[in-house]
């Protein structure tokens, strides 16, 4: 059995920073305020310490890097999360997953506005030859009065105005991405 | 003038002079506002209408964050939430997907059942609220379900452990539900955690006939240790008792050795 005072020396310090804190003058009164005192009852500052249960608390420490899917390229779970299985050769162009292994297609929209973008970010390689195989591949699929697209080459975006995530989401995965 | 952007102002008035957003003579300009609400004298809204149920006992529900079944397999596919330890509170809120907010009156997670027919995974899960087709889906499977409540206080420490650690206060006793709250958590059919085993176990078979699936045997099964881990209902974190202090400093745990405290955080 330790008391607080043996627990202190192990070099447990308090959660004050180490930088010199800095104090406004006192309120004049403030002498003249009653003093408070606390005293801890004799037995309660005996402690009793332990490692045994550590790995209890080491169950709560957060991962810090988003953990890697354990999956052979291509297969298909059970969510419909599919694993990529492109290489970088295999097109004129790259689409990386992004940092959460999720494909990089996003609908932009704000709400009460009718204004929809579905946009495809990290696009590497050649974005001009993704863009006008999606563009057939969108005509193809939904037969669009109008479909506007453009290639933001220096921010490796693909930008559709309308709401296409699930057709690009679909072109993608049949690519390989 | 209207600003689209912070854009740089220099204090001039071309960025807003003349009446400096104050508008033309009035109460306004004048700056004797009039009182929020103030209708210039005709009987305001906010007395015309005796009471609004609406909101009555607003203050006294909570919100709970969504999380489908769909989502939960997904995370389970990717990796990003391991199924070889009980996932609680604290699991899902380390995935770092979800933000829960206690001080803005929210429980923890209610589960929803949007993809429960693709869900696949053993699960020993506990969650703060879920309906009766998702509470299927898990058991058909061969998991478990809990519902568990846990209290602002209890709660704040189940979301960031490691903020809670910090702080250096002893793992506080969670409370039991409130009133409106404790028959919902006492119900062996949402698998309350108040709820008696015995009755858990024969509402499991009830609701395996009820869907039509055969009830896999937990205790055969090689996870039976993991998927039968419970806490107690003052337990907040698994294998820490209340009580207890944590110190992330010195890996270790300062236990109580007053009986009257032990006592007072003991079940």
């Amino acid at each position: 059995m330790l008391s607080l005072r043996q627990v202190s020396r192990l070099g447990w310090r308090t959660i004050i920073s180490p930088r010199a804190l800095h104090t406004s003058p006192p309120v004049s009164a403030i002498g003249r305020l009653p003093a408070g005192t606390h005293t801890i009852p004799e037995g309660r500052d005996q402690v009793e310490t332990s490692r045994a249960e550590w790995g209890y608390v080491e169950r709560l420490f957060p991962p810090k890097t988003v953990p890697r899917p354990q999956a052979t390229p291509g297969e298909v779970k059970p969510s419909g999360w599919v694993a990529p299985s492109a290489s970088r050769d295999d097109h004129p162009y790259f689409v990386p997953r992004n940092r959460s292994h999720m494909l990089p297609v996003y609908l932009e929209h704000k709400p009460i506005i009718s204004k929809y973008r579905t946009s495809v970010h990290h696009v590497e390689g050649d974005i001009f030859a993704l863009l006008e195989e999606l563009r057939e591949y969108l005509k193809e699929q939904r037969q669009p009065k109008i479909l506007n697209m453009r290639a933001h080459e220096p921010h490796q975006r693909i930008e559709v105005k309308g709401q296409y995530v699930a057709e690009v989401r679909e072109f993608l995965l049949q690519k390989g991405f | 003038m209207f600003l689209f952007s912070r854009q740089a102002t220099r204090g001039r008035g071309i960025y807003g002079g003349k009446t400096h957003g104050c508008g033309s003579k009035g109460s306004g300009q004048r700056q004797n506002f009039m009182r929020l609400g103030y209708e210039t004298g005709n009987n305001p809204f906010y007395l015309r209408f005796p009471t609004q149920n609406y909101y009555k006992g607003h203050h006294l529900r909570l919100s709970y964050t969504p999380l489908c079944m769909g989502k939960l397999q997904r995370m389970i596919d990717t990796a990003r939430l391991r199924t070889d330890r009980p996932v609680d509170v604290s699991e899902l809120t380390a995935t770092g997907l979800f933000s829960v907010k206690p001080y803005e009156k929210e429980g923890g997670f209610m589960l929803q059942d949007d993809g429960i027919d693709h869900f696949q995974a053993t699960v020993n899960l506990e969650v703060q609220w879920a309906s009766e087709a998702v509470i299927a889906a898990v058991e058909r499977n061969g998991g478990t379900i809990t519902v568990a409540y846990y209290d602002p206080g209890a709660l704040l420490a189940a979301v960031d452990p490691m903020a809670f650690f910090r702080r250096g206060v002893p793992i506080p006793r969670r409370m039991l539900p409130p009133q409106n709250l404790i028959d919902y958590y006492s119900d062996p059919k949402n698998r309350g955690y108040l709820a008696d085993p015995a009755q858990v176990a024969k509402e499991r078979f009830i609701l395996a006939q009820k869907y039509g699936y055969a009830l896999p045997d937990i205790r055969s099964s090689p996870h039976k240790e993991m998927l039968l881990e419970r806490k107690d209902p003052r337990q907040i974190f698994y294998g820490l008792q209340p009580g207890w202090v944590v110190s992330l400093k010195d890996k270790l745990i300062l236990k109580p050795t007053d009986p009257e405290l032990q006592q007072h955080y003991a079940s």
